[in-house]
């Protein structure tokens, strides 16, 4: 029997695997480089973000935990948010209604407190918007941090750019 | 019947490549534990507090029970020493203050630790080279005789 010179053909059911699998592995791929905090946006301007974290309700115990030049990174992804600067605690304060005076009044909780935690860190500024390791940083933004010694979410309660 | 050539068609070969870098990929990623190894494995105590529970909970944790993190997936260690109970503690609201008081009801929080193994990084405690955790998580436990919120409040290498 003679062979047949078959001629270069390209199948399309192939085709079509390859490109189901390019796209699997550039998904996937993008999913990886987000979670090592790589953010793919060009026309970025390094800067330096100091922000403040404001942990309010915690049990007094947890006002001293956090020591510093610890180092923060984020919770979830473990992405770097900075070293901390300065740490601070005051009495855990709320609004509760005074039944007397039909008035809110400003109460102090006998037990809680509220933790303010400064972190500074090297950011970048990316269409008008401020980030540290891929992470949006502005006034109001929920964190959940791991430090050496406590873990918790706060909220940016203050944000300096330098 | 004639002898065929073994021909290797490039997108089969395409194909296969990457399926095996997926799974390769997945295998990775799927069995990397968090291990540094320039850092010593360490017995760490764990202080661990319990919020308002019946005040027969409290004998549910004895010396040497297994505690497994359902939220971590992973186990914790062994609780080591007494479980001290107090009243529970509650806070309300009156007349502009907030007002802490006991529970006369028999509801008590817990107060226990337990021994692990780890590493201990600078960003927390690297609990059997597999999950971080610090003073502030709280999580799910099951003991062999209850299953319970814990709070960790405190983490001293021995």
């Amino acid at each position: 029997m003679t062979e047949e010179k078959r001629s270069f053909r390209i199948n399309i059911v192939d085709v079509l695997i390859t490109v189901v699998i390019a796209c699997v592995i550039a998904v996937g791929a993008i999913m990886i480089a987000n979670a090592f905090g790589v953010d793919a946006s060009s026309d970025k301007e390094s800067l330096t973000v100091e922000y403040t974290l404001q942990f309010s309700g915690l049990r007094s115990e947890f006002a001293d935990k956090v020591q510093v030049g610890d180092a923060v990174v984020e919770a979830a992804k473990r992405l770097g948010l900075g070293t901390v600067t300065s740490v601070r605690y005051e009495p855990y304060t709320k609004d509760v209604y005074n039944q007397e005076t039909d008035m809110m009044q400003v109460a102090t909780h006998p037990d809680y407190v509220t933790v303010y935690i400064t972190i500074q860190a090297d950011g970048y500024e990316s269409d008008e918007m401020y980030y540290v390791n891929g992470i949006k940083m502005a006034v109001g933004t929920g964190i959940s941090i791991h430090a050496k010694n406590f873990c918790g979410t706060g909220y940016v309660s203050e944000m300096l750019i330098k | 019947m004639s002898k065929r050539k073994l021909r290797v068609n490039i997108l089969d070969f395409l194909i296969l490549a990457a399926v095996v870098l997926c799974i390769a990929g997945a295998l990775l990623r799927g069995g990397a534990k968090n291990t540094d190894p320039k850092l010593e494995t360490q017995t760490a105590v764990i202080t661990f507090h319990v919020s308002n529970v019946q005040s027969a909970s409290q004998y549910c944790f004895k010396a040497g029970d297994k505690i497994y993190s359902q939220s971590l997936g992973c186990d914790m260690g062994r609780i080591v020493g007494e479980i001290t109970a107090t009243p529970s503690v509650y806070y309300y609201e009156e007349n502009g203050e907030i007002i802490k008081a006991y529970s006369e009801a028999g509801r008590v929080d817990l107060v226990g630790t337990f021994e692990c193994e780890g590493q201990m990084s600078e960003s927390g405690f690297l609990m059997g080279g597999t999950q971080y955790i610090a003073p502030g998580m709280t999580t799910y436990a099951y003991l062999p005789d209850i299953n319970v919120n814990i709070l960790i409040t405190d983490i001293t290498l021995k």
